[in-house]
């Protein structure tokens, strides 16, 4: 039975894979995993070290839906899409502000990952 | 005596002679994985757990490129975006290589465009599969790889063996023989061939029929066949032409295994026609040292111009022929 994290702001995502015994292993790996991911983002986002931070949605964008978890694979995608707008000067707004929001929203829901 | 018995005819595995590595029955094929993400191997070695395949990992481009050439997988999965060595390097040298070039190779990438499609395809790729991917389908695209592999494989084998006596065909042949004579340039080992011809087989055909016929040159290839040396290479030249290239073996020892096989067809009774006998003349030409100068057109020449010796001087007999150390010339000595 997994608790949910007093930080976060919503419901508890689950993986679709859930049921799937030959994904049971590599889901709680992944899951396991997140507090170290969640540190890796927050401390790449405060150093705006922007193109590892594009990195590494990258690849979580394209590893979560692997694991079942196709929400998050999406906001990491909009994190990616967002830091690549700003990289390559097409988009308009304040760079920080959007990909902050971008940023917390993953962050959100990867503090809701569960089993 | 003859110095080997040959049984009856019995189906034959095609691989006793293989011209190439064939990986024995028991394992299973191999798929690798080359790709920069750590999670990807994971869902796919979870995902592909029930497959009969076993998978071989490699983290980069260049590990990819490596474990290729060690492991002979029959399917790649190719990740395109790769730090160093980028997808489409790595495709490109797996098809520049002529061994590895027939491997069926899935590119894996997370971005959905026209032109990487098109420059995967154009550089050789077997198919193409969008990141994050759908594990049922992209199992199912391994397995539609996995029959194409196998059948280029089959294909590969067939285009080398004579499909009457099983026996590498005159293609084969010709590269084998040419790889050889290099191989004797190059280091100086002593190598031998041998041709060799059914006396009168003309009239077996004419008399007994086609199919007797027929019966006699892949009997006549079993016999070369169990009595040569497993290093031994026998071939099919054509008609009721045989030749036998015997790497690392000098011509002394070549007439010994030639007069062997001459013997054990002298020996053999034919089901069909037991009344009448078959015999077999065969020329040698062989060198103890390397023969930089000698083609392999001119040493096939001289085993022909020992076996046209054989012929006329009364068939059913071994002649060798040997090249002088001063130069190419040629002896013969019955």
């Amino acid at each position: 039975m997994s608790t949910v994290s007093p930080t976060a702001s919503g419901n508890v995502i689950r993986s679709e894979f859930s049921s799937d015994p030959d994904m049971a292993e590599i889901v709680t790996m992944f899951v396991d995993e997140m507090p170290a991911k969640v540190e890796k983002l927050t401390q790449t986002f405060a150093a705006m070290q922007f193109d590892e931070l594009r990195r590494i949605a990258h690849q979580l964008k394209g590893s979560s839906g692997g694991y079942g978890f196709s929400e998050l694979g999406k906001a990491a995608g909009s994190l990616e899409h967002c830091l690549m707008m700003h990289a390559d000067g097409v988009a308009t707004g304040d760079p920080v502000t959007e990909i902050r929001s971008e940023f917390e929203r993953l962050i959100d829901m990867c503090k809701r990952v569960r089993l | 005596m003859p110095g080997c018995t040959v049984s009856p005819p019995r189906p034959e595995n095609i691989f006793t002679q293989a011209l190439h590595p064939v990986r024995s029955d028991d394992s299973k094929p191999i798929l690798l994985i080359s790709d920069d993400s750590e999670d990807v191997h994971r869902l796919l070695k979870a995902r592909l757990r029930s497959e009969p395949l076993d998978i071989v990992s490699a983290m980069s481009g260049a590990e990819g490129l490596e474990k290729a050439k060690a492991a002979q997988p029959s399917v790649v999965l190719l990740d395109l975006d790769m730090p160093v060595m980028h997808g489409f390097a790595v495709l490109r040298e797996l098809k520049n290589d002529t061994t590895l070039a027939n491997i069926p190779v899935i590119v894996l990438s997370g971005v959905d465009q026209a032109q990487d499609k098109i420059t995967a395809f154009e550089l050789g790729a077997t198919d193409y599969v969008t990141k994050p991917f759908d594990f049922a389908e992209l199992r199912a695209r391994v397995r539609a790889c996995m029959r194409t592999s196998q059948l280029l494989r089959l294909l590969e084998t067939r285009a080398e063996v004579d499909g009457l006596t099983e026996l590498a065909n005159r293609a084969a042949f010709n590269r084998r023989w040419a790889q050889e004579v290099k191989e004797n340039h190059r280091y100086g080992k002593p190598l031998s061939i041998a041709m060799m011809d059914a006396d009168h087989f003309k009239k077996v055909n004419d008399t007994y029929g086609h199919p007797a016929g027929d019966e006699v040159l892949a009997t006549l290839a079993r016999i070369v066949r169990k009595c040569s040396r497993s290093s031994d290479i026998a071939c099919r030249y054509g008609g009721e032409e045989f030749v036998l290239i015997m790497p690392h073996t000098h011509t002394t020892e070549a007439s010994i295994v030639c007069e062997r096989i001459r013997e054990a067809v002298e020996a053999t009774v034919w089901p069909r026609h037991p009344e009448h006998k078959i015999t077999i003349s065969i020329g040698v030409s062989g060198a103890e040292i390397g023969l930089p100068q000698t083609s392999p057109e001119a040493w096939l020449e001289a085993a022909d111009k020992a076996l046209y010796t054989a012929k006329k001087s009364g068939r059913n007999r071994v002649v060798e022929s040997f090249f002088d150390t001063r130069g190419p010339g040629l002896a013969i000595a019955s």
